[in-house]
């Protein structure tokens, strides 16, 4: 003889399981290798947008680093014009 | 002309007939069950189900198996790797269900774990492998 219905306690496990299962769904989505001979041009789209996403922030990485390099090279010329002057004695 | 098939080329499209045949039944199943749920015989187990419980089966099996074919036929791996997956966990959570609802039907349940197992195994290799390059038919005349 079956229950009339299942306890709500299981019900709540069931669901949670079933949200697992989504997860887990999207999970391999993201996963999954795809041959560009296989895309279809939506997931071509996609990944097209996803790889200029992806050299956006690259090339905001490579400026931070240049303004960093350029701070460093600018304090290293001071100091090569410093050392020029003290060794010239222009300056004690 | 006639085409000339190995042996490999033979196993792939048979496997990807049965695949496809086995989505085309659970979807229609699925989804007349979720159209028509007054037409269609439901089992005394599904029907002990909650009633948001019963559709959200319904819903996950319809939609896995639209998604599996939608991936089969349009050759995208990643919706069919999801939908494996949705589809084998959904398997696996209603053979949960039903030995919680009906102990004495664990074996008979056993066929609903080899459909989840199949599924997660597909959804695992596809999230490994992608979908293999289709083997190229020879034509000769």
């Amino acid at each position: 003889m079956l229950p009339a219905s299942i306890d709500p306690g299981f019900s709540a496990i069931i669901a949670a399981l079933l949200s697992g299962g989504i997860i887990a769904a999207w999970s391999a989505y993201r996963r999954t290798p795809v041959e560009i001979e296989a895309m279809s041009v939506t997931t071509l789209r996609g990944v097209i947008e996803e790889l200029r996403v992806e050299l956006d922030r690259k090339d905001e990485q490579l400026a931070e680093q240049n303004r960093v390099i350029g701070e460093q090279n600018a304090r290293i010329q001071a100091l090569i014009e410093r050392v020029d002057r003290l060794e010239s004695g222009k300056i004690d | 002309m006639h085409l000339v098939r190995s042996h490999t080329q033979r196993t792939y499209i048979a496997s990807h007939a049965v695949l496809f045949w086995l989505c085309v039944g659970l979807f229609v199943a699925g989804a007349s069950s979720l159209i028509f749920p007054d037409s269609v015989q439901q089992s005394s187990t599904s029907l002990a189900l909650p009633e948001w419980l019963r559709i959200g089966f319904q819903v996950s099996y319809t939609l896995g198996a639209a998604m599996a074919l939608y991936g089969l036929i349009r050759g995208e791996a990643r919706v069919e790797a999801a939908a494996q997956m949705l589809l084998g966990s959904s398997f696996l959570i209603d053979y949960a269900a039903i030995v919680h609802l009906a102990p004495d039907a664990w074996i008979a349940g056993l066929f609903i774990v080899s459909l989840a197992i199949g599924c997660l195994r597909r959804g695992v290799f596809l999230v490994r492998r992608g979908y293999p390059p289709r083997p190229t038919i020879e034509k000769r005349d």
